[in-house]
């Protein structure tokens, strides 16, 4: 009993054991915190280095479009061979990339696709090896010039002006400019810009009032706070080059892409040629090529609805009548296309005088004139009877075309009346380019004129200073002054422009959305244009990501 | 009778001196709880506040991922079916004309059916006319705010016009309290846009006597294909 006093007396007090016990409590918190931390920190860590090496295979990708810009020349393309790429980034973490091209497709000679596969790794530089790995899979296309609804290289106009980007116009479509754009924006306004704007050089932004300088809301410009759809720096782009437009006098002359570093054929005799001859009666057979015309023409084109399924064509050279009838439907789908030449004489081939033929080989939509050429209209309803009265439509895909590059590019369009897509559905084929150096308008009639197309002028290496003139869409009643034609009238763009300098077509008062003069410019971009470009239409020597996956 | 010194040299304490030590125990012992119900429930809210955060993190990675992929359709079989134009952003089917921000939105990319192998985008991707054409599906992000979950579904491009069955369903975020996206440069007629704004208001659940709590998370992506040009 005595030694159990002792012992009490010995640990009296409670101070121990509560400071004790306070200790327990409060290394059961800590370390529950602690295996959550960790567990949480291990779980970011993770996520982390996955996420780091899906942007290690994304920066494959990018680098391997680099590389097939870099190795594209003209329309040859050299695929670069697989490559890998270590990034030591803070000397603690690194990450990895393994690209290649995995398919090449060639659709057509300018049109390429390939499949980039780019493998991404990241992790510890020291100790073994890189992991997790992340693949990015894309499919990329050249692009095409119409993937832009606007495209100049100059913002001078053809009279020497100033042109500007104002709240009267919208672009729904990407526009490019080597700048300086002018932009004269209102606040409150609509935004100008609605699918971003890619420019050399940075705009010049003025207010009605001319104040200048960005504003603090771009609101009325790009339809962001800061300008972000402004897209400002980078190497200045190129319009198409002799190649490009060559090609379209090969494919209509010689149905192949092979003669596109020569000058175009100048046969003797003026007229339509129809593989590689003028069609007399009796040289019918397989089309091979698309048309070809020497000489001056006046055009007539006249689509009819999907059960007819045919396009007609009146061309007029000289003194001289081709009445050309393509037949979508004929010889159980192949289809035909019929001329009837001056003295009555029918020729008829098999295949149509349309589109861009798969390989290469085949009857194709290129219309190739080696010489001026005026839209002057539709036809009546048996296409054999011009019709300056109406637009002219197309059912089909084509491409009309002149010689424009620097050696040789006098030659023009010349629109008289609207030219139109018979159907510009989603679901449509029937898309048109014009392309010449210079393409006039010439109607001072009609209160509106549309334009259904992707318009080509101008080509690559044309200077670009007021003093040059050419290489734009332009209205011919136009003077420095003023245009003909009368107040509140609309060109009605539905499609693509590339220029290299700004045509004039109208004049406005600032603050007016409707023209004093000439044309009010209205553009609304074909998606169509990006995706399916008319025949041998010109692309850009950039690529597209179109299509991609990740794992 | 040494033992007896023993005692006598360490005697108890009074009952006064006892009271007096424990009530400043007491004391102490008081202040300490309430700093310990202090610090408790600060780290209650940080690791409710912290769970709230990591849910909107990880659900915002997993929204960018599907939507940064938006791509318009090529393919030219799947056109008769589709919107006015090749669509890269269908919106939701019961508000074409999408004003925005929404909590249901569906983008267009290439399809992962594991079903469709001349669909993926792989070598051997079916061709027509001689162009690499691989298969769409529409992946549709929409927010429950029953269960606060924001499910995906993945269905081919033709059967979602055609109100078919989704090929995949899946959850892919919870404990979300709100899901809004905003679409950058809308065009309603062509169904384009150049990116989405995404807000995510996540909750870091009510759980062992923590108060539930909310982030915010906001995010912008711009899309990694060319749609914006298509």
């Amino acid at each position: 009993m005595n030694k159990l006093i002792e012992l009490s007396r010995n640990k009296r007090g409670v101070a121990l054991i509560t400071v004790i016990l306070m200790v327990v409590v409060m290394l059961i918190l800590a370390g529950a915190l602690l295996d959550s931390t960790i567990s949480e920190a291990q779980g970011i860590g993770a996520n982390g280095v996955s996420n780091q090496a899906l942007n290690a295979a994304y920066a494959g990708l990018d680098d391997m479009v680099l590389k097939l810009e870099e190795n594209t020349s003209g329309t040859n393309v050299g695929v670069p061979n697989p490559f890998t790429t270590t990034m030591n980034g803070d000397g603690v973490y690194a990450s990895q990339y393994s690209v290649s091209v995995t398919k090449q497709w060639s659709p057509s000679a300018n049109f390429q696709y390939f499949l980039i596969e780019s493998k991404g790794t990241a992790g510890l530089p020291l100790g073994g090896a890189l992991e997790p790995v992340r693949t990015v899979d894309a499919l990329v296309r050249t692009q095409p010039f119409s993937s832009y609804e606007m495209y100049s290289i100059s913002e001078v106009n053809n009279f020497g002006g100033t042109v500007y980007y104002t709240n009267a116009q919208h672009y729904d479509g990407a526009v490019y400019s080597g700048g300086p754009m002018n932009v004269m924006y209102k606040t409150g306004d609509a935004a100008i810009f609605g699918a971003g704007v890619d420019t050399a050089v940075a705009p010049n932004y003025v207010d009605p009032s001319f104040k200048g300088g960005q504003p603090a809301d771009c609101s009325s410009i790009d339809g962001t706070q800061a300008c972000s759809q402004m897209n400002i720096g980078g190497s200045p782009k190129a319009l198409p080059t002799f190649l490009d437009n060559l090609l379209v006098a090969s494919e209509a002359y010689y149905g192949d892409a092979t003669h596109n570093t020569q000058n175009p054929p100048s046969p003797g005799v003026n007229g339509l040629y129809v593989n590689q001859a003028i069609p007399n009666g009796t040289n019918g057979g397989p089309l091979t090529t698309g048309l070809y015309i020497q000489g001056d023409v006046t055009i007539y084109a006249q689509g009819v609805n999907a059960a007819t399924n045919k396009q007609f064509y009146i061309f007029q050279v000289g003194g001289s009548t081709y009445d050309v009838a393509i037949d979508f439907n004929a010889n159980g789908g192949i289809g035909s296309t019929t001329v009837i030449s001056p003295g009555n004489k029918t020729t008829i081939y098999s295949g149509v005088a349309s589109g861009q033929p798969s390989g290469g080989t085949g009857g194709n939509g290129s219309i190739f004139v080696n010489g001026n050429v005026t839209i002057a209209g539709g036809t009546d309803a048996t296409g054999l009877i011009g019709k300056t009265t109406i637009g002219a439509t197309v059912h089909g895909s084509y491409t009309i075309g002149v010689p424009d590059y620097i050696t040789n590019h006098a030659d023009s369009i010349t629109l008289n009346k609207s030219i139109t897509d018979l159907d510009s559905s989603a679901s449509s084929n029937d898309v048109l380019a014009l392309w010449a150096n210079d393409i006039k308008l010439n109607n001072n009639g009609d209160p509106s004129v549309d334009v259904d197309a992707l318009i080509l002028t101008g080509y690559y290496g044309e200077c670009t200073i007021a003093q040059c003139n050419d290489g734009t869409l332009y209205n011919k009643s136009c003077t420095a002054a003023s245009c003909g034609g009368g107040a509140g009238r609309t060109l009605n763009i539905l499609g693509s422009l590339v220029e290299n300098i700004r045509g004039k077509l109208g004049t406005a008062v600032v603050g007016q959305s409707s023209c004093a003069t000439g044309f009010c410019r209205q553009m609304t971009y074909d998606q169509r244009l990006g995706s399916r470009p008319p025949p041998f239409s010109p692309t850009t020597n950039k690529y597209q990501i179109i299509a991609l996956q990740y794992k | 009778m040494p033992t007896f010194r023993m005692r006598n040299g360490r005697r108890g304490f009074s009952l006064v001196e006892l009271m007096f030590a424990m009530g400043i125990l007491g004391l102490v012992l008081s202040l300490t709880l309430a700093e310990f119900i202090t610090a408790f429930g600060h780290f209650s809210f940080a690791q409710t506040h912290m769970d709230a955060e990591m849910a909107g993190r990880v659900a915002m990675a997993k929204v960018n991922d599907v939507l940064q992929l938006a791509s318009s359709d090529h393919n030219p079989a799947d056109v008769p079916v589709a919107c006015a134009t090749h669509c890269m952003v269908v919106a939701n089917k019961a508000d074409p004309n999408w004003p925005g921000p929404i909590s249901d939105v569906a983008i267009v990319a290439t399809t992962t059916d594991p079903a469709d192998n001349s669909g993926q985008l792989a070598p051997g991707m079916q061709t027509i006319a001689q162009v690499p054409e691989p298969d769409y599906q529409v992946v549709e992000l929409k927010f429950d705010n029953v269960l606060q979950e924001i499910v995906e579904t993945r269905t081919s491009y033709k059967q979602w016009f055609l109100g078919g069955a989704a090929t995949s369903t899946s959850v892919i975020a919870r404990n979300v309290q709100q899901f809004q996206v905003t679409a950058l440069n809308w065009d309603a007629g062509k169904g384009f846009c150049s990116g989405f704004q995404v807000n995510i208001q996540s909750v870091g659940p009510a759980q062992g006597g923590r108060q539930a709590t909310v982030a915010n998370t906001s995010n912008t992506v711009y899309f990694t294909t060319y749609a914006g040009f298509q």
